[in-house]
């Protein structure tokens, strides 16, 4: 009887603690003790964590030995993927690989090459060893798989800036969340935004825009756009416009078809060269004179509230290179690099999530852009120049003899110019009480207030084209300047303004997380290592015999009394 | 209960034994953390406690054994158990006794590490810049992985009289515990049960709390897990009884 109830004992405090547990596992709460809650993840992600029901594995590339600020990105990937699993209601399956290890040479390369093609691109690293420097091949990059579709993740957003190699690493823990919660979106929702790239004026070619086409296209459905041909129907079903270097005019109808694309929700994206000014032209001729160019667009972008002054910003402390001739070795042209200060890298916004901890934009002769006060819109200004800078008016004469002259900086102390602004709310009708345009046969119905939408005008035409290879004419990823081998925030630009345009979660608000960067004294470290072990080793030992010793002399005391 | 819950802490605080073991896991962590360059904290650059986090378990594997081998192999080694059992207690506040008075040697064992808390603040840039939230998360991730260590190493010490066997017991059922429900998980054919495995396991639980998020789920998992312990080291000695 005694035996019997024993075991019914232990049985009813078995079940009883697989119940707790089973219920624990509904009804969880999560305590962030880390002083940034940098384990905490945003609602919107938990959201999208709880409505998901397919499985979800993600493959993260970055594994095996790499230099501690690498593990740093790797234990937080892995710490916010394990932050997903916990909220997941559909299960999360996380691998770290090292794709290369233990392969030889020949295999490697076709791993990479396999890899490339699936989107998953290496990052070749300069390591400090006792041996001096030597070259590792890390892949700071993810792949999601679910539902049989998958895109590929970039865990490390640049090696190219001012900051410091920390602070790179810093902002790529930043990013994280947003990176993966937004392609986590788009992996289970299936995004089928539609962005289109007009083509009807002269817009940037197929070829120059390849890169940014392609990047987009593993998420949204691109495709390009003839503002003469496409109906109200076709608009009807697209979500952005990109309007990329317009060279000839654009006309009434055309803009007309616009205008009702923008007041029914639709968000454009203007990549606009107001002044006629290519480094090309350059080249083959002693110069060339910058001219406007004629668009017919200000009408319109004054409306909305921003205009494109005709002018070009030369910015001498923070410019892309130009290679020039200086001179020739026998058959042989030298060329050099040189900086070009008419083509300023661009600093993004500290403040707004889209262009946030961005890396500096590569732009052409751009112009700077205003904003007009328009009731119900709002502005911001999300890319400006160095405070460095000089506005020169058109027509302007323009020589690549020019790169010789030492820039006086007294003329060039100066504010940070404005070249893009962010326009957001319910825009103006730019045909409100006026005639049919020729060429539109039948009005199209438009609701009286604008449905709000957004916009952004960029005072340049180049921001997102891609250069081409100059002897096989095959082009090089958006952002990548193949002079100087450095590779600028364009892309990333793009893709986040696609985001923030067509994402009606605006998950680009994830972007505004903040880590604080916490290092050690390295200079304190150099002078004062070997003290630091020995107190760390000895220390706590020296506590330990303290500890024994007095307990020792106390219990011989007490029992001798 | 106090009463032996004293006796027990006192008569382990008074033994060689418990020192050296406290004091060779002392002296490993140290010496991995400080001195060899591919764990150093002082190499990794960051101001952060996490190599020790994720060192300590392995280290426990040994240290908690060590210091829960004797509690009831001891005793009925010597026969002091027949004295204990005939006290006017009962079973359960013997084993609690025993439970609690390893569990604070084994925070004893913590508290010395501190120092590296104190050392990596004063090495941080600027002075100070350690996370002091996530490490005081960190310690309790450690505690109850220490609480429910002290629970394996008591069962196993009320397995058997002789105090080497229970020390390997206990340590084979740590490491299992702690890593071998991540390994079963991967076997072929079990690899559809994974997560379901692998969240039995401690790792599991511990790698969460470990940088200092204590999920309530995983608390309860750790509450659990040394209750079900306690529980069958009862059912052990009172069928010996």
């Amino acid at each position: 009887m005694i035996r019997r109830n024993k075991w019914f004992d232990t049985i009813v405090v078995l079940v009883a603690l697989l119940v707790i547990n089973t219920v624990a596992a509904y009804f969880f709460y999560r305590f962030d003790f880390t002083a940034d809650k940098r384990f905490t993840l945003n609602e919107k992600t938990k959201i999208l964590l709880k409505k998901n029901e397919k499985p979800v594995l993600i493959t993260v590339f970055l594994n095996g030995e790499l230099p501690p600020a690498f593990k740093r990105l790797q234990a937080a990937v892995s710490d916010l993927l394990s932050d997903y699993k916990a909220y997941s209601t559909a299960e999360v399956k996380v691998v770290f690989i090292d794709p290369i290890a233990g392969l030889n040479q020949a295999d490697q390369d076709t791993v990479i090459n396999n890899l490339y093609q699936q989107g998953i691109e290496a990052t070749n690293l300069s390591v400090k060893t006792e041996a001096g420097l030597t070259q590792k091949l890390v892949f700071p990059m993810a792949i999601i798989e679910s539902d049989g579709k998958q895109i590929p993740i970039k865990l490390f957003q640049n090696l190219e800036t001012n900051g410091s190699y920390e602070d790179n690493i810093n902002r790529s823990i930043e990013n994280l969340e947003y990176t993966f919660t937004s392609s986590l979106k788009k992996i289970v929702t299936g995004s089928n935004a539609r962005i289109g790239f007009t083509e009807s004026n002269g817009e940037l070619s197929d070829l120059q825009l390849y890169d940014a086409r392609l990047t987009l296209s593993n998420h949204y459905v691109v495709g390009r756009v003839d503002l003469n041909t496409i109906t109200k129907a076709g608009l009807d079903k697209l979500n952005m416009l990109v309007i990329a270097k317009p060279k000839q005019p654009f006309t009434e109808a055309e803009k007309y078809k616009i205008n009702y694309f923008v007041l029914n929700g639709g968000n454009v994206l203007w990549s606009i060269d107001q002044v006629n000014a290519e480094l090309d032209s350059l080249q083959n001729r002693n110069g060339q004179m910058a001219t406007n160019r004629n668009l017919n667009l200000d009408d319109m972008l004054f409306i909305y509230g921003a205009r494109i002054n005709y002018n070009i910003i030369a910015d001498p402390s923070n410019s892309a290179e130009i290679p020039v001739a200086t001179g020739a070795v026998g058959t042989q042209n030298q060329m050099q690099l040189v900086p070009w200060i008419y083509y300023p890298i661009l600093l993004p916004d500290t403040v707004h999530s889209v262009v946030k901890k961005l890396d500096g934009i590569k732009s052409e002769f751009p112009s700077t852009v205003d904003t007009i006060g328009v009731k119900g819109v709002q502005k911001s200004y999300i890319l400006t120049t160095s405070t460095f800078n000089k506005v020169y008016n058109v027509p302007k004469l323009f020589s690549l003899q020019m790169v010789a002259e030492q820039p006086d900086p007294k003329m060039f102390m100066s504010h940070p110019q404005n070249v893009a602004v962010l326009l957001e709310g319910s825009f103006s009708s730019v045909f409100a009480g006026r005639p049919l345009p020729a060429g539109i046969i039948s009005p199209y119905t438009l609701a009286t207030a604008g449905k709000p939408g957004k916009m952004i005008v960029i005072g340049d035409g180049d921001i997102f084209k891609n250069q081409v290879s100059e002897t096989d004419g095959s082009p090089f990823p958006l952002g990548f300047d193949r002079y100087t081998q450095r590779t600028f925030g364009n892309k990333a630009l793009l893709l986040n303004i696609v985001d923030y345009f067509t994402d009606n979660d605006n998950l680009i608000a994830l972007r505004n997380k903040d880590v604080k960067i916490r290092l050690l004294d390295k200079g304190k470290i150099k002078l004062e290592k070997s003290r630091w072990q020995f107190i760390n080793v000895v220390a706590p030992l020296l506590l330990l015999i303290l500890f024994a010793t007095f307990q020792h002399y106390y219990r011989k005391y007490k029992y001798a009394k | 209960m106090y009463a032996v819950f004293k006796r027990e802490l006192f008569s382990f605080l008074s033994s060689m034994v418990a020192y050296i073991t406290i004091g060779i896991f002392l002296l490993v962590s140290g010496l991995l953390l400080w001195f060899f360059p591919d764990t150093s904290i002082l190499d990794y650059g960051y101001a952060e406690l996490n190599g020790f986090f994720s060192l300590v378990p392995y280290l426990f594997m040994f240290l908690i054994p060590a210091i829960t081998m004797r509690s009831f192999a001891e005793e009925r080694k010597d026969g002091t158990y027949e004295l204990l059992i005939t006290k006017p207690i009962t079973l359960w506040e013997i084993i609690i006794a025993k439970y609690f008075a390893s569990l604070v040697l084994v925070l004893f064992a913590l508290i010395p590490t501190l120092i590296y808390y104190y050392s990596i603040s004063k090495l941080g840039f600027p002075e100070g810049n350690i996370d002091s939230g996530a490490v005081i998360g960190s310690y309790i991730g450690l505690f109850l992985l220490g609480a429910v260590f002290t629970s394996i190493g008591i069962f196993s010490s009320a397995l058997t009289k002789n105090q080497v066997i229970a020390f390997v017991i206990s340590a084979a059922l740590c490491a299992f515990a702690y890593l071998g429900f991540d390994y079963t998980s991967q076997v072929v054919g079990l690899q559809n049960f994974e997560s379901l495995i692998n969240n039995l396991g401690i790792n599991q639980h511990y790698i969460s709390i470990s940088r200092g998020v204590l999920d309530t789920r995983d608390l309860i998992y750790f509450i659990t897990f040394s209750m079900f312990f306690l529980l069958f080291t009862k059912l052990i000695i009172g069928g010996k009884r």
